[in-house]
């Protein structure tokens, strides 16, 4: 058999071989097989142990793993309600699910943040979107909540309930806060005023 | 805007983008200035957590805005999904994609000016990446053209973002302003007198990263180094761009020293010898790896920029870089081809272009 050659640059042998295991645990899980070179296999962020874009992975790694080794009661519970996105998997693979991510893990990602930035208060200074943040935040928060609920109700062939959530995602997009306010932040005061 | 495929990319395989013009400040050393902001769209999840459904609706959403960039050229899309492994190859060769976009899953895609001088990646590791490029030492000029980018796009798309961390991104080490500012330095004299180590000593000092001419975790091929800043978070954009600007200085003092001591009478036959031998093989070889091309052209890139060899241009080393890469060398060709005939195929073009 002739040696495989790298399906990347196509110049060097492919020494790092790889099967891809598609990430939803889906019934017959859809496989793709990588052959690389050791350049290109570097290149393309994989490393032999986990298909992990390694440098996110790493950057991630290197403030996370000394001090921070073992994980507190409360880092292990952390989970966001609008992607599904567990602390720990977080960790595992170097990048957050959703915006609001941001919020549900801020107690353990600001010593991560002083680290990976080097400064005292992780707090932004450059520039802003036009907008004040509060109605972005309300009706960007209620469209995560109801693409989950749509995610959700196709995958459980719930098509009705699908096509009423589309709809009011529709409806968000074109009417904005209002809609989001009465929907999903009645009673939660999410201005905080 | 063009589709799917490589339909229409006309003759960028035998020209470079507008960065590697040269002929701008410093471009004895700096080959490019680059700026890239990092955004996602409110109300999606990021792409970790994105469907296939969500992933189309983004590109999708994207898309309209993208035809209507206030771009100085004529503007291409090409649906990265859709698009040939060589295609992909050859838009990474050309620094218009990274190899993650390539080598990512379900809808994506890269809009990009014909000049190349601003591209912008969807889905890719965050829903947007605006890239702006300039020849030269141009942080400034890159860094006012990705802001009008993004500009133009936030007037039709919501951006998320909170007043505690800024731009929100799919990895916290992008957080805040998304800004990676970054130039692309040939240091050729630093390497041969073995200094280059200086370089990353002065770059880790300052937060800097030092990284290959195709990024992250590449080797330096052809004596090509970009550096860039690491922090996003908790510093002005305009800091950011100004602790760059600040280390250059120093690096490009560093260069020149080493150039002049490889111009010392007690050096320069053998620079002079080296520079030629470069040229001399790279207008002789029939066989011609990408490796040996990447070597040789950064030796008479030396010899141009300091007066040794004539007759060439800057530029046409530069555009050589890009030009010889293996997607390239294919997409010239037009056809798939192994690796001893690419090898002919780049030789043939070396010699055409660097012809007496």
């Amino acid at each position: 058999m002739s040696a495989m050659v790298c399906q990347s640059c196509g110049e060097n042998p492919a020494t790092f071989h790889l099967t891809e295991i598609s990430d939803d645990a889906a019934p017959g899980m859809q496989t793709t097989e990588l052959h690389y070179c050791e350049a290109c296999a570097a290149l393309a962020g994989l490393s032999q142990e986990s298909a992990v874009p390694s440098m996110i992975a790493n950057a991630v790694a290197s403030v996370t793993s000394a001090a921070d080794a073992a994980p507190t009661a409360e880092e292990e519970g952390l989970h966001c309600p609008h992607c599904g996105m567990t602390f720990q998997e977080f960790k595992r693979k170097g990048r957050l699910g959703c915006p609001r991510d941001y919020e549900v893990f801020s107690t353990p990602l600001e010593s991560m943040l002083q680290k990976m930035h080097a400064c005292g208060t992780p707090r932004h200074r450059g520039r802003v979107p036009r907008g004040p943040f509060e109605v972005r935040n309300i009706v960007g928060d209620r469209l995560l909540q109801l693409r989950r609920e749509l995610h959700e109700a196709v995958a459980g062939e719930r098509y009705e309930e699908a096509a009423r959530v589309r709809d009011e995602i529709q409806r968000i997009e074109h009417e904005g806060i209002d809609i989001a306010l009465e929907d999903g932040g009645r009673d939660s005061d999410p201005l905080a005023l | 805007m063009v589709g799917k495929g490589d339909l229409g990319l006309g003759d960028m395989d035998r020209r470079g983008g507008e960065w590697l013009r040269g002929g701008g400040p410093r471009s004895e050393i700096v080959i490019s200035s680059r700026v890239r902001l990092a955004r996602n769209l409110a109300g999606f999840p990021f792409l970790a957590c994105a469907n296939e459904d969500q992933k189309s609706e983004i590109v999708d959403r994207v898309k309209l805005p993208l035809a209507q960039l206030p771009l100085a050229s004529s503007p291409y899309y090409v649906d990265v999904d859709d698009a040939a492994e060589t295609l992909g190859s050859f838009l990474v060769e050309r620094h218009l994609i990274s190899r993650e976009l390539q080598h990512g899953r379900g809808a994506r895609g890269v809009a990009f000016g014909s000049d190349e001088a601003v591209s912008v990646m969807v889905n890719e590791e965050d829903h947007i990446r605006i890239q702006s490029i300039k020849t030269s030492l141009g942080l400034e000029e890159a860094w006012r053209t990705a802001v009008e980018i993004d500009r133009a796009l936030e007037s039709e798309l919501d951006f998320a973002a909170s007043a505690t961390f800024g731009y929100l991104t799919a990895c916290p080490t992008n957080v805040g302003t998304g800004l990676r500012a970054s130039v692309m330095l040939h240091l050729p004299a630093m390497v041969q007198m073995k200094q280059i180590e200086k370089l990353f000593n002065a770059a880790h000092r300052t937060g800097l990263t030092v990284r290959g001419f195709y990024g992250e975790g590449t080797m330096a091929s052809g004596d090509l180094y970009q550096i860039s800043n690491q922090v996003t978070l908790a510093v002005t954009e305009e800091e950011i761009l100004a602790g760059l600007e600040a280390i250059l200085p120093t690096i490009l003092d560093y260069e020149r020293k080493c150039r002049d001591e490889l111009l010392t009478a007690r050096r320069v036959i053998s620079v002079e010898d080296r520079c030629h031998r470069a040229l001399a093989l790279l207008r002789a070889a029939r066989v011609l790896s990408s490796d040996e091309a990447m070597a040789n052209l950064s030796a008479v890139r030396l010899g141009i920029v300091t007066g040794i060899v004539t007759g060439l241009d800057v530029e046409q080393v530069n555009e050589l870089f890009v030009l010889t890469q293996p997607a390239h060398i294919q997409k010239m060709r037009g056809e798939t081809i192994d690796p001893p005939a690419r090898d002919a195929v780049r030789a043939a073009f070396v010699r055409e272009n660097l012809g007496r």
